[in-house]
């Protein structure tokens, strides 16, 4: 059994373990602390309760800046992408794979290189005429895919030559 | 936005619902709500199980094993790894995080060489378990958030500015006694820490008053 007054000479000590503050929290403090939580179950519960609310506030601060707010909306678009098919918005003909992949010709010579997931999305289109007319482009030479950029398409150097003769 | 009620469970089935690519044209909308409920539930939670378990304070390195944690979570329904008959997916994605976790750590200390370093001493195998299982998903992490939001506004301002340097950016008791603030602590230091542990019992008693709901398990 522990006391109050054993207790209470492991509450800095405590606060500063979750805190990550070594200043006053010694190797021989810290392996004291843990000898006691083993056998203090009202100071274990005490140190969980601190520890889950120092990790939903840094959360919050954390999850409140605009980067992080960024990396999520990107995490949430990749794990769709892989993971969700895309939806058909209207019924596939070869005339409208065609039409899609000279629109997406004209976009890549003004825009250059598109991340594949986003394709859809910058070319407004259908995502599976979006990349049924790169998969064409790409069959007849005029688009590459960079697997080392994050699945980069972009037109092949001769095609971006002649997409700008024509312009 | 009303919030969806459904268990985690029926999220599970509804996003694999009509798996097969050629079927899933009409359900896809279905799909992606589950989806989308899943993420908002989990990816704030199991970024703060990382944060806790993890050895590294770098937030970036927190966000990638969230991001890997995820991944691996949504891959796993996929291929069918997840079975309700063995477990909650609540259990069963906190044991994907933590497996990612143990395993970045690794990778971590082999690369970056600074065990010296490591924050502080790892905490005891034998009350890693217990540590695991201490309640932490809030039923409504938009709520949640809120209630953080006002707590943090009952606060003096001295308090909320020291809660900012010593809560949550984790400045050490030297850096705070540079800031404006504190400056009378410079020579103080041992004061100075009474002072940040009674903050910290204060906040999360404050955390704990009427927020029952906020540290019980979501699953029914």
């Amino acid at each position: 059994m522990t006391n109050n007054k054993e207790c209470e000479q492991y509450e800095m000590d405590l606060t500063d373990y979750v805190r990550g503050d070594k200043t006053f929290l010694t190797r021989e403090k810290q392996e004291a602390l843990f000898a006691h939580l083993r056998k203090c179950p009202r100071c274990r519960a005490s140190f969980f309760d601190w520890e889950n609310a120092h990790a939903k506030l840094v959360s919050q601060a954390h999850h409140d800046k605009p980067e992080t707010r960024v990396k999520l909306a990107e995490l949430r678009a990749r794990l769709k992408w892989e993971f969700l098919p895309p939806t058909l918005r209207e019924p596939i003909t070869l005339a409208k794979i065609g039409e899609t992949a000279g629109h997406l010709r004209q976009f890549l010579a003004q825009h250059g290189p598109v991340n594949l997931p986003d394709l859809p999305d910058k070319i407004n289109r259908d995502p599976y005429l979006a990349i049924l007319s790169t998969g064409w482009l790409a069959k007849e030479n005029k688009v590459s895919i960079d697997p080392d950029k994050g699945q980069t398409v972009s037109l092949t150097k001769e095609e971006m030559k002649r997409a700008q003769a024509q312009a | 936005m009303p919030s969806d009620t459904r268990s985690d469970e029926q999220l599970v089935t509804a996003f694999l619902a009509g798996s097969p690519a050629c079927q899933a044209v009409t359900s896809v909308a279905g799909r992606e709500t589950a989806l989308d409920t899943l993420l908002d539930r989990y990816q704030e939670p199991l970024w703060r199980y990382a944060y806790k378990i993890s050895h590294y304070r770098d937030k970036s390195f927190i966000d990638d094993i969230r991001q890997r944690s995820l991944i691996a979570i949504f891959q796993g329904l996929k291929t069918g790894r997840f079975d309700p008959a063995k477990g909650t997916f609540k259990d069963w994605a906190y044991g994907i995080c933590h497996t990612v976790c143990l395993d970045e750590n690794q990778k971590y200390e082999r690369h970056a060489q600074v065990l010296s370093e490591r924050y502080p001493l790892e905490f005891p195998d034998d009350i890693l378990d217990e540590r695991a299982k201490a309640p932490d998903v809030a039923v409504e992490e938009a709520e949640e958030s809120d209630r953080i939001s006002r707590v943090l506004l009952e606060l003096s301002e001295e308090d909320r500015a020291l809660c900012q340097l010593a809560l949550i950016e984790d400045k050490s008791y030297e850096e705070i006694a540079r800031s404006k603030p504190f400056e009378r602590y410079r020579n103080r230091l041992p004061a100075l820490r009474q002072k940040t542990c009674a903050l910290r019992k204060h906040l999360v008693s404050l955390l704990k008053t009427g927020c029952h709901r906020g540290t019980e398990n979501t699953e029914k």
